[in-house]
């Protein structure tokens, strides 16, 4: 099937982009084994300008895999470990009076980087939340009376444990809609394992290289909003979101009582840039209902609120989501 | 036992010699195996039609395991009026509040030579047992009314041939119904997608006439997730085309054509979901033909399957 001139011109145009993706996913490949999906949705976030939420028990190294991924893209990259007692200041930044000069100069916070690493952000209290996520939002920070634009790329991982709930402030439910994507992070396999124990005890830890600079990852951007998405797509992706808030009238009668809340049009935004990034990754110039089932679960779990019944009889999110998939017609 | 003094009576001696004897006889009919076998003879009917079969089964049946007695197969019974056209036994052994029963059984297809009086001789059974006795048992010779054929050839009358134009004319009033109501259901179904291959096929070509590569592909589509879900029972309305790949080798019978099958659905994503082009494809015929061999040979298979599962 021969292609016409504007599709040729973006596939050629994606293939020479998209070369540096396999370079950094090799690069953090040195020193994380396994997690290609979290790597990978990292990178989704980077070209769509989104965060992620990564879920995941301790020892996971999704630490490592974020500041490995900011080491490789030649990016500022920031941790920001999340604590009862963190205040905003902490956090955005304050002003410092000077007293020789006897004025107040700006002392910016560590959310002044690239890409920067919220630690357990479920751990501190909701007013220092709320301000990293303020920022998230608008790109920019007020502090004091000047108001300062945020590093483009500007990228937030934020992580949170599953366990150890005790003493933990849950993100609302508002504020976990600004995160583009929440990946959870599994246990690598057996083989991966092993893999691990050889590369972290044996020999020197291997170094990451730069590979790229951020004004790549930016015209790459621009590039995933080219990608051509037919019609019949982006109307799928309108009835998965929507079949998230009325499941009866997608045959899904019985999911009715469980969805307290579907997902909100920010979803729809998100799953058609999220599946262009991922047709960018495979190198496709357009986008196909593969890519949007392989990145809907992460673009929606976050988004379906499941009501006590649910709860009660132990249907999650994701069981919903799954279902919702499942369900709708694929064009 | 004698007692000194006491001179028994002659009549005092006869009761147990009596009964000596009596043990005697008891013994040696009980070592008698003749006795303990039982054999009967059974026709399945009184009267047989020229055109039918009837089956005679001789039943040899006795106490206890079925190793008890060996019976020699008999000879296939002397018949008149009729023929033996097949035979086999059987062997079955079952306990009940008395014990241990066994049964052996031979029957016998016998089939009609003309219509009156048939005959079945009696057949003689051999026996032996384990420990060497042998001996034979003979069933009582059987009777058999051959009747006129059932299936009798049509003799034309005129009262036949009033009935026949009636019935002619119900058949004939049954079937236009009939044809109405197919008829109105499948132009109902092209609008409804209740008849999917007919609908599905009918867009496919309609999409091939027009030149209009995303609807034919789509509509093939459409007809191999049809088909896929009637095959394997999959639903498949939430499958894309690379999903329905593994499920290729259920549809088609041959390896080629299942190759085939996986590189039209590998194609049909670049098709449906890239900018359209101008370029005419030349596939769509071959296409075309492709599916629609594919459906003759899934209801083909259906066929099979419901003519295999009678």
């Amino acid at each position: 099937m021969p292609l016409d001139s504007h599709i040729q011109e973006i596939h050629a145009e994606i293939e020479r982009e998209s070369e540096f993706v396999e370079r950094i996913v090799s690069e953090i490949g040195k020193v994380i084994v396994g997690q290609r999906t979290m790597v990978e949705r990292m990178l989704i976030g980077l070209l769509c300008d989104g965060h992620i939420l990564l879920e995941g028990v301790p020892g996971l190294a999704k630490t490592l895999a974020v500041s490995s991924l900011a080491r490789t893209i030649h990016a500022k990259f920031q941790r920001i470990q999340f604590t009862p007692d963190l205040l905003p200041a902490d956090v955005v930044g304050t002003p410092v009076y000077e007293q020789k000069k006897s004025t107040f100069t700006v002392k910016k916070g560590p959310i002044f980087a690239n890409i920067v690493l919220a630690d357990e952000v479920n751990r501190a209290p909701a007013k220092v939340q709320s301000a990293m996520l303020e920022a998230m939002q608008e790109h920019q920070v007020t502090i004091g009376d000047q108001t300062f634009a945020l590093e483009d790329p500007f990228l937030v991982l934020a992580t949170q444990n599953p366990i150890e709930q005790e003493g933990t402030y849950p993100l609302p439910e508002a504020q976990i809609d600004r995160f583009m994507l929440k990946v959870v992070v599994t246990y690598p396999s057996k083989a991966e394992e092993r893999q691990i124990l050889d590369r972290m005890t044996e020999g020197d830890v291997p170094h990451v290289n730069e590979v790229v600079e951020p004004a790549d990852i930016i015209r790459a951007r621009q590039l995933v909003r080219r990608i051509y998405m037919d019609e019949k797509i982006k109307n799928y992706i309108v009835e998965i979101v929507c079949a998230t808030r009325k499941p009866a009238e997608y045959g899904l009668a019985d999911y009715t009582d469980f969805v307290d809340y579907g997902a909100s049009p920010r979803a729809t935004i998100w799953l058609a840039l999220a599946s262009k990034a991922h047709a960018f990754l495979c190198q496709r110039g357009y986008v196909t209902p593969e890519d949007v089932k392989a990145i809907g679960m992460d673009v929606l779990r976050h988004r379906v609120i499941p009501t006590y019944e649910a709860e009660a009889e132990e249907v999650t999110a994701e069981a919903i989501v799954s279902k919702v998939f499942d369900s709708v017609e694929v064009p | 036992m004698s007692y000194p003094g006491v001179v028994p009576h002659r009549g005092m001696l006869r009761v147990p010699l009596f009964s000596l004897c009596v043990v005697l006889l008891l013994a040696v009919g009980d070592a008698w195996p003749a006795d303990d076998i039982r054999i009967e003879a059974q026709l399945d009917r009184g009267t047989v039609a020229l055109d039918e079969t009837a089956t005679l089964v001789v039943k040899a049946e006795w106490e206890g395991p079925s190793d008890r007695f060996a019976l020699v197969i008999p000879q296939a019974p002397r018949v008149h009026n009729l023929i033996v056209i097949g035979s086999k036994r059987g062997t079955r052994s079952w306990a009940d509040e008395k014990g241990e029963h066994s049964a052996q059984e031979f029957s016998y297809v016998l089939q009609p030579e003309s219509e009156g009086n048939a005959a079945v001789g009696a057949v003689r059974v051999q026996f032996t047992t384990p420990e060497g006795a042998s001996g034979d048992l003979v069933t009582q010779p059987l009777q058999l009314r051959v009747g006129s054929p059932v299936h009798t050839r049509w003799r034309f009358s005129w009262e036949d041939v009033g009935g026949l134009v009636v019935l002619a004319g119900l058949a004939g009033y049954a079937g236009w119904r009939r044809w109405k109501k197919k008829t109105v259901r499948e132009t109902a179904s092209l609008r409804g997608q209740k008849d999917p291959f007919a609908a599905a096929l009918s867009e496919i070509a309609s999409a091939r006439r027009e030149g209009n590569q995303k609807a034919f592909y789509g509509a093939v589509l459409s007809l191999l997730k049809q088909l896929t879900g009637e095959r394997t029972g999959v639903p498949t309305a939430a499958l894309s085309a690379r999903d329905l790949v593994p499920f290729a080798g259920r549809l088609v019978s041959e390896e080629s054509s299942a190759e085939r099958l996986r590189d039209l659905l590998s194609r049909i994503d670049a098709i449906l979901y890239a900018p359209a082009t101008d370029d005419l494809d030349a596939d769509m015929d071959v296409t075309e033909l492709f599916v629609r061999n594919l459906v003759s040979e899934s209801q083909i298979g259906k066929r099979e399957r419901k003519d295999a599962s009678r």
